[in-house]
């Protein structure tokens, strides 16, 4: 009886508070906060990934406020400045500038290694890399935000990334990914996608949707886009180019209910009048296969990505990935 | 608990609430601004400008709200914004002489300096790409007259219409973004998709392939090194000209043109965009009044263009207007001669071959008919005078003047018609 009083009145005070100032109330380790900034006490306990959790909305966001504060870690009682907005804003400063590692892959085998197959004991060789130096696996929404310049990243992100939507993706690199807390995104096309033989389930899709991966778009048929083919009309080729691009990223969205956002381009070719069918069709990013990082001012159509081969040791490997940051 | 225990004990828990939640007064944390302060100053000494900036507005924000900290806050943006702006035009500047690789450094250096300045990240977002052209919409514009114009081909109407009509439409002084389209037949492309990439078996079968091995084939690392040359020059090139063109910079642009037609005399962008060029200059040209120029840079321009026929008729409209403008100071000028040596009626009779409103031709022409008549008056006279005195040949001729002044003058007309009567009688007695 007494709990439930005691929780009626706090959350009755919260919301209260909460809609009158339009902010979540200020409570006690907070000394003053505004728009740009907010000074906190850190209590006992407190990390520098709950207080960007709690104040930023991402633990991200920590090496922002480590940066800030001149600070590797928290001590308890000692003020730390908030910067409530990415400093520098996409990690711009006067010798450098961060750029941000996609890295992509295709197709996963326990044993067989080509250079478009790789070994399951390879790409754990390569996540544990990442664990053991520092890197940071982070979602193409927190990329395009760190692009768009509404939050900053840490020094060492990287996006994983699959193709095509082979069943290896499920069965070998889902398990890996969810050891490791790995976020990745799988771009599929729609003709590929069925469940027979190599290719994944609707169903499947669905499964990862919800957990590890985010699926993303990467056509119809898998044909180049900046292309026209053989004997094929201006018309039809444009025809086509909606079918492709549109028709087939709807699709995906409405059969895993929810809103795609990103084309991986195939075979990484584009030209001006696919990214003019993006654009006005609300896409936020579409990605090639040109190998390097890409930092926060690029045209968020032509985003980089490193194809990841399956004959690459650890050291070809790591050469993909950003280093702290690079010189302009 | 009893009722009254419960109200007690939640006016005590609002109590405790309120005391968290409230608005904590101001607070100064002197030391904490004075160390961001010296981070801050620490940060402008390596010419980190922006996040010095940063710094100080901490400091502000702790408390530190004296005059000059606002003084040292409102310096340091000044300064911020001068020097990336001037960064981000040396940038521009750069793109627009062909040197991308410096421009990009530049504008990246505009951007460490301001993060914020839009203009920067838009160039080197969507200019240094070179994927795109603008084309501003004019009255009276449709979709199959813009596709014609940009791309020489009115199959791209559609493109127009997919893009831009059922939004604002094609409305006059709308900017479209358009993209560059040069589409080259995929050599390697049927109807089938190709054998390298997987299929579906439910929807497309095909025999059991070794994918992996036709993705490498098709896709390894040296085409990835061909799509790292996109956007190719050729794009940057015509980019950068309808740039130029855009900013009037016509010679500029044509030179960029060219290099593209010098390596393929039918690229059909190029060969648009040299239209536009020539276009753009025979109407600066017609706007200065040059219409021989004019006529001959119409000349380079290809017959059907858009636009043309308009220009050609302007121009030849204008050439015939700075010709008669020519002929009308040409009479102008003899008729103010005329009356300057007092010979009023020639003078008028030339002026009054002009449009009475060309330029004071109304007034120089009441002056001298005034002048004429003051004139006319005195050698009539005069005349009078010498006839009084019996000097008829003088009365005569100053007669004569007389008319010479106000040809309608009817005495003097009277007057010399008895004058020349009575000195032949004289004669002949």
């Amino acid at each position: 009886m007494l709990r439930s009083l005691y929780r009626s009145i706090c959350v009755t005070s919260l919301l209260i508070i909460t809609l009158q100032w339009g902010a979540l109330p200020v409570c006690a380790d907070v000394l003053t906060s505004g728009d740009e900034f907010r000074l906190v006490i850190p209590e006992p306990g407190d990390t520098l990934q709950g207080l960007a959790e709690q104040h930023l909305g991402s633990s991200l966001q920590a090496s922002a406020i480590a940066r800030f504060n001149q600070i590797d870690s928290i001590t308890p009682g000692r003020k730390i400045v908030i910067p409530m907005r990415p400093l520098p804003p996409g990690g711009i400063s006067s010798e450098t500038f961060q750029s941000v590692a996609v890295l992509s892959y295709h197709r996963l085998s326990r044993d067989k290694t080509t250079r478009m197959i790789m070994r399951a004991d390879d790409f754990r060789a390569q996540m544990q890399y990442l664990a053991d130096n520092g890197y940071q696996v982070i979602t193409l929404d927190q990329l395009l935000d760190f692009v768009e310049f509404k939050s900053p990243l840490p020094d060492k992100s990287v996006v994983i990334t699959f193709d095509d939507g082979w069943k290896s993706t499920y069965e070998i690199a889902y398990p890996i990914l969810r050891e490791y807390g790995y976020p990745a995104t799988l771009f599929v096309y729609t003709d590929f996608i069925g469940g027979a033989g190599s290719s994944l389930s609707w169903a499947q899709l669905q499964e990862l949707d919800e957990n590890q991966f985010d699926i993303q778009c990467q056509s119809k048929s898998h044909r180049n886009l900046a292309k026209l083919k053989n004997g094929e009309s201006f018309d039809d080729y444009f025809a086509d180019l909606i079918r492709e691009v549109v028709d087939a990223c709807t699709e995906i969205g409405h059969k895993l209910g929810k809103k795609v956002d990103y084309l991986a381009y195939p075979y990484g070719k584009f030209n001006a009048l696919v990214i003019s069918i993006m654009k006005k069709n609300g896409f936020r990013a579409g990605f090639t296969v040109k190998r390097g990082t890409t930092p926060s001012f690029v045209n968020q159509y032509l985003i980089n990505r490193s194809m990841i081969f399956g004959n690459y040791d650890l050291a070809r490997f790591a050469k993909n990935l950003p280093t702290s940051s690079a010189r302009p | 608990m009893n009722g009254h225990a419960k109200k007690l004990f939640g006016l005590v828990l609002l109590l405790v609430l309120s005391a968290c939640v409230s608005t904590p007064p101001p607070q100064r944390h002197e030391q904490l601004a004075t160390e961001f302060n010296k981070r801050a100053f620490a940060l402008e000494q390596q010419g980190e400008l922006f996040q010095a900036l940063s710094h100080y507005r901490a400091a502000r924000f702790l408390g530190d709200d004296s005059a000059s900290q606002d003084l040292i806050i409102n310096d340091l943006q000044q300064r911020i914004s001068r020097q990336a702006e001037t960064q981000f035009q040396r940038g521009r500047s750069l793109f627009q002489q062909g040197k991308s690789k410096q421009a990009r450094t530049a504008l990246i250096k505009a951007l460490s300096i301001n993060p914020q300045h839009d203009q920067a990240i838009q160039f080197l977002r969507e200019r240094m790409v070179g994927l795109f052209t603008e084309y501003t919409v004019a009255e009276g514009d449709t979709a199959e007259q813009i596709a014609l114009l940009v791309y020489g081909d009115v199959a791209k109407t559609r493109v127009i219409q997919y893009l831009y009509e059922g939004e604002q439409g094609l409305q006059p002084g709308t900017i479209l973004h358009l993209p560059i389209i040069d589409l080259q037949p995929d050599a390697h492309s049927s109807s089938v998709t190709p054998k390298s990439v997987p299929q579906n078996k439910d929807t497309a079968p095909v025999p059991q392939l070794d994918a992996s091995q036709g993705m490498a084939d098709t896709f390894g690392e040296n085409e990835a090194a061909e799509v790292n040359q996109m956007p190719n020059r050729v794009a940057i090139d015509l980019m950068q000209a309808a740039e130029l063109l855009q900013e009037g910079q016509y010679q500029p642009a044509l030179q960029r043109i060219n290099q593209v037609l010098d390596a393929d005399s039918q690229q059909h962008e190029a060969m648009q965009l040299r239209n536009r060029a020539y276009m753009g200059m025979s109407a600066e040209h017609v706007q200065a009044q040059r219409y021989q120029q004019a006529l001959q840079t119409l000349e380079q321009v290809d017959k059907g263009f858009p636009g043309r026929q308009e220009l050609y008729r302007q121009n030849a409209d204008g050439l015939q207007r700075q010709q008669q403008e020519l002929e009308n100071e040409r009479l102008y000028q003899l008729g103010l001669e005329l009356i300057s040596q007092e010979d009023y009626q020639a003078g008028v009779d030339v002026l009054q071959q002009l449009d009475p409103e060309y330029r004071d031709v109304e007034a120089v022409i009441g002056s001298a008919q005034k002048s004429s008549k003051i004139l006319a008056d005195r050698y009539y006279k005069q005349g009078v005078n010498f006839f009084v005195k019996e000097q008829i040949k003088e009365a005569i001729h100053s007669w004569q003047k007389t008319l010479q002044y106000d040809p309608a003058n009817t005495d003097a007309q009277r007057n010399l018609q008895r004058a020349e009567q009575l000195l032949d009688r004289l004669r002949n007695y």
